[in-house]
């Protein structure tokens, strides 16, 4: 039955409901390197870069309401940073047990109706791994044009192994092992409201729970993009995460709560170029634990992009550098082509 | 990153201030008015708590917390 009504929908589709949107082949890639750690443990004070590069090839919606995407990431991870222990307490870093690469395959579909749109996307890693697993994600945006607000939801969820490593319990000083099993699972929510011609904003909000690793998490994002000029715009953003202090602990971690206000300036100097510059501060706070004291760690973080659009060819640039009070360095380059076939 | 703090309350005093007209049904796609996700909002080096499950990895780079 389901299969008929999709069939249907993409009869009827192409004379109704057509996008616009054509075929498209696009080759990602992003350098990042880190220096420097955020806390008290040893981990992450190597430096190191990781290297992803990621080749994507849509269907745009020549399909009529249905549009198809395959993608496949190659990674060059930095598991140097990555320090793990075994149950004599002998610590050494990931990158001796898995050096890399690291691959894994893409695969999502869209359904674009005039108001409604859903997306459905996973990926899987392939071949050898540190962190074996897959991801999945369920989104869906429905506009209410009469009133000129944008409902949104998603539901995602990632299943990924760890390699074993032990830990000191700060609170009993037993010896334990990290939970092998990252499994994640989160909801969020968001509603986007136009409110003049020149002022739009957007308020979300998510949850997660992540049993037998973390504690559950809660979470708020609010932002507000104001176009000033015909042609430039700021988007100002704030937001909130912490861990439910309820829940249990499944490492020597403590509790952890994360706040950021960010401003992103864009500019769009002729039809096909935009500009974004952006500017951002974090604070992260991690709750005491034994005889760790309580953390905090801040980070403030500076980006520019440049993106070229219309026409057979796209092209994007990013930059991002961030720096912590703690020594820790952020600096990462991006570039992506896209082909419209 | 007191410049981002300023530049930030300024657009929200600003832009909550702007009066509230008719909808315009092309602004719902404006790019210059869009909300799009950058590298910025994945950025927590110490918690790994922002993106979401399928943001990739499973884990965070550091601490694979």
């Amino acid at each position: 039955m389901r299969a008929l009504i999709l069939g249907i929908l993409i009869l009827v589709a192409p004379g109704q409901f057509a996008q616009g949107a054509a075929p498209s082949l696009k080759v990602s890639t992003v350098v990042k390197s880190e220096r420097g750690s955020t806390g008290y443990s040893t981990a992450g004070v190597a430096n190191a870069s990781t290297l992803t590069t990621s080749t994507d090839l849509g269907s745009g919606s020549a399909l009529g309401v249905l549009g198809l995407r395959m993608g496949y990431d190659r990674l060059q991870p930095a598991y140097e940073r990555v320090i793990i222990t075994d149950r004599q307490g002998n610590a050494r870093a990931l990158s001796a047990l898995h050096p890399g690469p690291e691959n894994s395959v893409r695969g999502g579909l869209d359904v674009t109706l005039p108001a409604l749109t859903v997306s459905l996307d996973g990926s899987h890693t392939v071949g050898n791994s540190a962190y074996p697993g897959h991801s999945a994600a369920l989104k869906g945006a429905f506009d209410r044009y009469a009133t000129g607000t944008r409902y949104t939801a998603e539901l995602s969820r990632s299943d990924f192994s760890s390699p074993s490593s032990f830990f000191v319990d700060p609170d009993t000083f037993r010896t334990r092992e990290r939970p092998g099993r990252l499994l994640e699972s989160q909801v969020k929510i968001g509603v986007e409201q136009v409110l003049s011609e020149s002022v739009r904003s957007r308020l979300q909000a998510l949850y997660a729970v992540r049993p037998e690793r973390a504690p559950p998490k809660a979470g708020f994002e609010a932002s507000l993009a104001w176009a000033f000029h015909d042609d430039k715009a700021i988007v100002t953003t704030l937001g909130s995460a912490r861990e439910r202090r309820a829940g249990a602990l499944y490492s020597d971690r403590g509790y952890l709560d994360a706040t950021w206000l960010q401003a992103e300036l864009r500019w769009e100097p002729s039809y096909a170029w935009r500009v974004y510059g952006r500017v951002g501060t974090l604070l992260e706070t991690e709750s005491a634990r034994g005889r760790i004291a309580r953390q905090r760690v801040g980070t403030d973080s500076l980006g520019l992009e440049l993106r070229r659009t219309g026409g057979p060819f796209e092209l994007g640039l990013s930059s991002l550098a961030a720096f912590s009070n703690t020594g820790y360095r952020n600096l990462q380059v991006g570039g992506n082509f896209v082909w419209l076939l | 990153m007191r410049a981002a703090l300023l530049l930030s309350l300024f657009s929200l005093l600003l832009g909550g201030c702007a009066s509230v007209g008719e909808m315009d049904r092309s602004l719902v796609s404006s790019p210059l008015l869009s909300f799009e996700e950058s590298d910025q909002d994945k950025l927590a080096p110490h918690s790994g708590l922002r993106g979401g499950a399928a943001a990739g990895g499973g884990a965070c780079s550091v601490c694979a917390h």
